[in-house]
């Protein structure tokens, strides 16, 4: 072909050009086409400022061939990447050799086919080879997701457990702060106690101060509608409403009692029930304090015992210690729940105590939160070969089966827009914990009943149970 | 004179001594009544209607067995009966949107916090009782003495200067 070229347009000048030379950029006008005598190229353009090379080793002996065809505008950069030796051609010459010669034609399509082909093959490898960065592409993003999500989880889990353990270290200090106080509150009722009881035996109506005293101390609480039925009672009795009234306030329900008290007072009724009353509720304040105080003491204990710092120490213990504490930490939430305890006689199990701790509450919170803190509520143990287990039990509306898969997914939370207790940390953190112990949670839930069974193997560090060594 | 009544509705024992004994510089005028629940308090509530005794002022707690006390007080804010009675919430454990359904749907005249002061009780309850009774009552002078007298008494005059 090159010689019938360079016949028919009377040799036309080969170009000599070192590597490195740029021989048309994209979207210049072309005049002509260049044969590539020796050497190499490169078509390439510039994308997003990058290089992406389309061609080198396929680029053929026809440089300019797109636009030939377009006789328009290069469709790539194009660069010698070798020194290189070529002809120009242009358009016109071009044509005028190709119509005065039919072998020159011929020659010149089959090698025009030949380049395109090679160019399409090339092509299609391009496509192939996109198609597969694609898919590590895609796969790259979706392990980059998940090591996201593990990530987010990780942290939502270490910010919530030291939370905890910051609260926990917290309500530990208050309460062990709460004891001494409680235990001064005690001894100085008891104190009081003495004291009083000491005086009314010296002081002249002491018998009476004794007794008032006494009676307060012992009086059983009668409900308020007891106390207005015996006040309605005692009125009809007396004919006077305002004296039931004050008796009754006393714990005296009939007349007689009144009198053989009274009677050891000096002045008119009037003066002896306020005298008696100012005794009878001395020793209701004495009561009350002591009530109080006891309440306090129980809840301290509970909330001490719960938040034990026990770190991340494996201890024997029982477990329904902890179930305890965490209900009785619960008890102001309970108030319109019946908690239904079916407790096992249980091995110690040997476990974290604050961990677990924190998976009853967890499970109890979402319990109550079901059941917006109204219905029954069963706590069962049980003991389950080399495990035990504890179910806990709510009548709240049930979990719908689409969400019973998703349940234990990090802040999956059925409370729309409301971020509250966990944040939908709760089930994922119950869960984490467990398997922590190599245990498990399963659930399942219809209207009504929706059961958490907690199933704990009884000391988890040996369930890769090592073959015994007497067989 | 039929005593006008004070309802206290607290389900502990102890803090209704408590709230009860805090109340008694009223007892000479006022008819002091205890509920330990909702229902109990609907009980009193019939047997005062009954025995034609007006309800000036309900003290309630807010977390009480079954019925809530936010929603008792709601409840009695719609019966023209209890239109007039003055309604406290005294509660520890109230949530903001717990109060803020009392005051917007029960008309609460005033929330008093656990634990409260002697004399804050005092004060509420005399300024809630003052209102009640120059707004339903004809005579007003047997109140001068434990109630706000000043207002009562500018209450009095101004009422002469009406007629």
């Amino acid at each position: 072909m090159i010689r019938a070229l360079d016949a028919l347009l009377v040799s036309p000048s080969r170009m000599d050009l070192p590597a490195g030379t740029m021989l048309f950029r994209m979207d210049d006008p072309m005049d002509g086409i260049y044969v590539l005598l020796d050497g190499q190229v490169k078509l390439y353009q510039e994308i997003d400022g990058k290089e992406v090379i389309f061609h080198a080793q396929t680029a053929g002996r026809i440089l300019g061939l797109l636009a030939l065809t377009r006789r328009s505008k290069a469709f790539f950069n194009c660069r010698t990447t070798t020194p290189v030796q070529l002809l120009k051609i242009g358009f016109e010459d071009l044509d005028q050799a190709l119509q005065q010669s039919e072998s020159l034609l011929e020659t010149f399509i089959t090698v025009l086919l030949r380049s395109m082909a090679r160019r399409s093959t090339r092509l299609v490898e391009l496509q192939t080879e996109v198609l597969a960065l694609n898919k590590s592409l895609s796969r790259e993003r979706d392990a980059l997701a998940r090591t996201l999500r593990e990530l987010r989880q990780a942290q939502a889990f270490l910010v919530e457990s030291e939370k905890m353990a910051t609260l926990g270290q917290l309500a530990a200090g208050v309460a062990h702060e709460l004891n001494n106080p409680i235990a001064a509150i005690n001894r100085a009722a008891d104190f009081i106690q003495e004291d009083l009881l000491a005086l009314a035996g010296e002081l002249p109506d002491g018998a009476v101060f004794g007794e008032m005293l006494n009676r307060a101390l012992e009086q059983k609480p009668l409900t308020t509608r007891e106390q207005r039925e015996r006040r309605r009672a005692l009125a009809r009795i007396l004919d006077d409403e305002a004296m039931a009234e004050h008796l009754v306030g006393m714990g005296i329900h009939d007349a007689a009692d009144f009198e053989r008290i009274a009677r050891n007072l000096p002045g008119p009724d009037e003066a002896k029930i306020v005298r008696m009353n100012r005794y009878h509720q001395l020793g209701g304040a004495l009561r009350n304090i002591s009530r109080c105080a006891e309440r306090i003491a129980g809840l301290v204990k509970s909330l001490r015992s719960y938040s034990r710092s026990d770190g991340e120490d494996e201890v024997e213990f029982d477990l329904h210690e902890g179930i305890e504490d965490t209900l009785r930490l619960f008890s102001n939430r309970l108030h319109d729940v019946t908690v239904e305890r079916q407790f096992a006689d249980l091995p110690r199990i040997k476990a974290n105590p604050g961990a677990l701790n924190q998976v009853w509450t967890n499970l109890i919170a979402n319990a109550l939160d079901a059941m917006e803190d109204r219905g029954h509520l069963t706590i069962v143990t049980a003991p389950q070969d080399g495990a035990v287990n504890v179910r806990i039990i709510d009548s709240g509306p049930g979990i719908p089966p689409e969400h019973l898969k998703k349940i234990f997914d990090l802040r999956f939370t059925t409370r729309e827009g409301r971020v509250e207790f966990g944040m939908g940390l709760g089930l994922s953190i119950a869960q984490n914990i467990v398997s922590r112990h190599s245990g498990r949670i399963e659930v399942r839930s219809e209207p009504g009943c929706t059961e958490f069974c907690v199933v704990l193997p009884l000391a988890p560090s040996e369930t890769v149970s090592t073959p015994s060594r007497s067989s | 004179m039929k005593r006008i009544v004070i309802l206290c509705v607290e389900d502990e024992a102890e803090v209704l001594d408590a709230v009860l004994r805090d109340l008694s510089p009223f007892k000479s005028v006022m008819r002091i009544e205890a509920a330990e629940s909702v229902d109990d308090a609907k009980t009193v509530l019939e047997e005062c209607a009954a025995d034609g005794h007006p309800v000036g002022l309900i003290l309630c707690d807010h977390l009480l067995p079954g019925v809530r006390g936010v929603d008792f007080l709601i409840a009695l804010q719609q019966d023209a009966h209890y239109v007039a009675t003055r309604k406290v919430l005294i509660t520890g454990q109230a949530g903001l949107e717990d109060t803020v359904r009392a005051v917007n749907e029960a008309k609460l005249h005033h929330y008093i916090a656990k634990p409260w002061k002697a004399e804050e009780l005092q004060t509420v309850v005399r300024d809630q009782l003052t209102e009640y009774v120059i707004r339903t009552q004809d005579d007003l002078i047997p109140y001068v003495g434990v109630l706000d007298g000043a207002r009562i008494l500018e209450a009095v005059a101004s009422s002469g200067r009406d007629q």
